[in-house]
């Protein structure tokens, strides 16, 4: 049975924070409606399905209002209530939901939760397997599936329990075009026997628009911004909720005045065939790429998951030695270009080449969004470093967290914090993984803005992304990298750094 | 880590806590008994397993590494170092004496140990984790919430040791390196691990609120999806290393050579 919910005034302050992370919502959701929940970067989306979903943690800061899961608030996930939990979740990441280590236990692993017979079991278990279009047996390991196959085993653990609520938290995040695609199709048969009320957070709007019927936009001063047919909100006010940085459509909100076509200036980096041993075996990841990276110019890297993107932009950034082929520096770059990067001492190396990765969270070291964009000892002088450093937090929207905790920001605000402290640092070569993941409309622009800049200053960027308007809007050179034969294309891509 | 090896191995087909008796019960004799031949009898009997378990010479290198180079470092040890002093003269160099009688005891020592280690490294290399705790469960009546969690646990293994390598790599790329001081290195790790402490437990938030929206540990009595069977060959197996073991004690006792680390 499709759940109806309800919220009240609610709102949710973190124990860090002054401002409300979310209030003053009101909102009903009838049984069996399919809503996309919109809003700015930082609004409170995803803080808002947690609520929803009886899994917020109350101990980590204050609640406004209520909510109500059919007349009752929601079941809350933790402790031995004795009850099952109305809703299902799935959340962004896949890695931080898959228990078990074979996909058949993993899509069971809840049922044995709501405590089902076990002749029982297995049939719910192939059944959902099935709806997600789950190609493998049950007993494929879960570490042996790309991320778009991961997100529908989650998918189908959480359907096995058919929840009369479906929640889900970005599950197309971090996915190639082809993750994305699988994921949509296989909600869009989910969603459309309306035997569960869903509730969706998804930056991807064409791809979230046929799943839905209405769409709620928060307002991230409190209430809400917009409410009705999805069609009808984005007709009537397309061009309002856009100027508040909310995506409408897939069109490219900015595009720099100056883009540095066909003038080709001083190589700084120049690759031929980079690669590594894969895991310790005799596989060499990834397929031989030349290339060469110049000063004023963006590089965009694109290619399905798990082609060796990253392992390619680690060797670049001189983090991983290269084992066969090389990657060059020019005197333009380095008085030390006779050396190979991955020797070249770390400060020397990040005031020349730094690199953003795709996980915003390992390269936090410090308690405060200002000391972490301030933290770069390089060449700019101490009092210009921390006035550069006030103005990057201002212009990528978090001037009002600057006191905040890295930890506790929102993924859209982690990824521009992670990129700010590598503006602040303002090394010549620029490496950037998914800089843009996670962005609303406003800070986008903001971006591609400041990556134009440096591009004008002379500095050279490439980027890894799975986003194309960032394509279309900045690369002065896209390299297409595709996969190289022996390797299942499709394994989680952490293979440049195992070895 | 355990599991993962031998995926064609007839030893996947006992119940895991099989293996876990095997690995006790040779452990205790090893203790109660001192005695090289106790050792070499039970060595003996333990031979087959490296036939059974199917594993690649690659696999046995991975597996067995960490005992060579203890085996090594406990020969060398009690060769040169024991208090034996008896028997004939084989070397002589300044403080390093080595005679027959301390030859004895290094063998008899090192003969213990590689009888302990082999069937532990054999038998985790090969049985899954997932039929160990189903087995935990559903023979032994271990706590759900412990045995699924561990499980849980182990598959974040290599995320975390992915983690690690990333937070090492983001520090060097934001000018944070160690050069060649290595007191500096030494911070560098300290700090590393500290950063990689603090994402795992993050990671294992997030993947304990995943296991709870989907009604882990929600009160009620769970079941569990897979079965686990105690053979007659399971049973038959307990028997047979039982009475090894007795045999071996045995024959020292009998022999005269039994001595114990309880007189």
């Amino acid at each position: 049975m499709p759940s109806r919910v309800q919220l009240q005034g609610f709102g949710f302050r973190h124990l860090s924070r002054k401002a409300w992370a979310v209030r003053d919502i009101d909102l009903v959701i009838e049984a069996g409606e399919r809503v996309l929940l919109l809003g700015p970067s930082g609004s409170g989306k995803s803080t808002l399905l947690s609520a929803i979903g009886g899994v917020l943690d109350e101990q980590s800061g204050d609640i406004a209002g209520r909510v109500l899961i059919d007349g009752e608030p929601p079941t809350p996930a933790t402790g031995g209530h004795g009850s099952m939990p109305k809703s299902g979740i799935v959340f962004q990441d896949p890695d931080s939901q898959i228990v078990m280590s074979r996909c058949g236990d993993d899509v069971a692993f809840g049922l044995e939760n709501a405590a089902l017979p076990r002749d029982q079991i297995w049939p719910r278990v192939d059944a959902a397997l099935a709806r997600v279009k789950f190609g493998y047996p049950r007993d494929r390991s879960t570490h042996a599936l790309s991320g778009g196959e991961r997100q529908r085993l989650v998918l189908a653990g959480v359907i096995a329990l058919r929840p009369g609520l479906l929640l889900l938290d970005e599950p197309t995040a971090n996915l190639d075009p082809g993750g994305t695609d699988q994921v949509i199709s296989t909600l869009r048969d989910i969603c459309a026997d309306r035997s569960a009320t869903v509730i969706i957070v998804e930056h991807k709007i064409s791809a979230a628009l046929p799943l839905v019927d209405r769409i709620v936009v928060i307002d991230p001063d409190g209430g809400i911004l917009a409410d009705g047919r999805a069609d009808e909100v984005l007709r009537e006010q397309g061009p309002y909720l856009a100027a508040r940085g909310v995506w409408i459509d897939d069109s490219i909100p900015y595009v720099p005045a100056t883009k540095a076509k066909g003038t080709p200036s001083d190589p700084l980096l120049i690759a031929q065939a980079p690669q590594r041993r894969y895991r310790g075996s005799d596989l060499l990841l990834p397929a031989a790429t030349d290339l060469t990276l110049s000063a004023g110019s963006i590089s965009a890297l694109v290619g399905p998951n798990g082609v060796g993107k990253s392992t390619l932009a680690l060797m670049l950034a001189g983090l991983t030695k290269v084992e066969v082929g090389s990657v060059r520096a020019t005197a333009a770059l380095s008085t030390e270009h006779d050396r190979p990067l991955h020797k070249w001492r770390a400060d020397y190396l990040a005031n020349r080449i730094t690199a953003v990765f795709q996980n915003p969270e390992h390269q936090f070291l410090t308690g405060s969004v200002r000391e972490e964009v301030a933290l770069n000892p390089s060449r700019v002088k101490a009092a210009d470093q921390q006035s550069r450093a006030d103005a990057i937090i201002e212009r990528l929207n978090l001037g009002h967290l600057a006191e905040a905790n890295p930890f506790t920001l929102s993924g859209g605000q982690k990824r521009r914090l992670s990129v700010a402290t590598a503006l602040a640092r303002d090394p010549t070569v620029l490496i950037l993984d998914e800089p843009t993941f996670g962005q609303d409309r406003t800070t986008w622009s903001e971006l591609c803005k400041l990556f134009a800049e440096q591009r004008d200053d002379g500095r050279c960027l490439l980027m890894i992304t799975h986003d194309e308007l960032i394509v279309s809007a900045l690369a002065d050179q896209v390299i297409t990298m595709a996969s190289c034969n022996g390797l299942n294309p499709d394994y989680p891509d952490i293979s440049g750094v195992t070895s | 880590m355990i599991g993962g090896y031998g995926e064609r191995s007839i030893l996947r087909q006992l119940n895991p806590l099989t293996a876990m008796v095997i690995v006790f019960a040779v452990t205790i004799t090893m203790f109660i008994s001192l005695d090289p031949r106790t050792a070499l009898i039970i060595l003996v009997a333990e031979l087959p397993l490296i036939a059974v378990a199917r594993m690649s010479p690659r696999q046995w290198l991975m597996r067995a590494w960490p005992l060579g180079l203890a085996l090594i470092g406990i020969l060398l040890a009690n060769l040169l170092f024991s208090g034996y002093t008896g028997g004939r003269e084989l070397f002589d160099l300044g403080p390093f004496h080595v005679t027959t009688a301390s030859l004895a005891a290094a063998i008899g020592v090192a003969l213990r140990i590689l009888t302990l280690a082999l069937p532990a490294i054999v038998l985790f290399a090969v049985i899954d984790p997932t039929d160990l705790a189903d087995a935990l469960v559903i023979q032994w009546h271990a706590p759900a919430r412990i045995a699924v969690g561990s499980l849980a646990a182990i598959r974040m293994v290599p995320l975390v040791m992915s983690d690690l390598q990333h937070v090492y790599l983001s520090r060097r790329t934001r000018g944070i390196g160690a050069g060649r001081n290595p007191v500096v290195m030494a911070a560098i790790l300290v700090r590393t691990l500290g950063a990689v402490l603090v994402s795992s437990i993050r990671r294992a938030t997030r993947l304990a609120l995943a296991m709870d929206s989907r009604g882990f540990d929600s009160g009620i009595a769970r079941t569990v999806a897979r079965e686990s069977m105690w053979r007659r060959r399971d049973s038959g197996l307990v028997a047979v290393t039982i009475g090894v073991c007795v045999i071996a004690v045995a024959v020292s006792i009998v022999g005269g050579t039994f001595r114990t680390i309880f007189g």
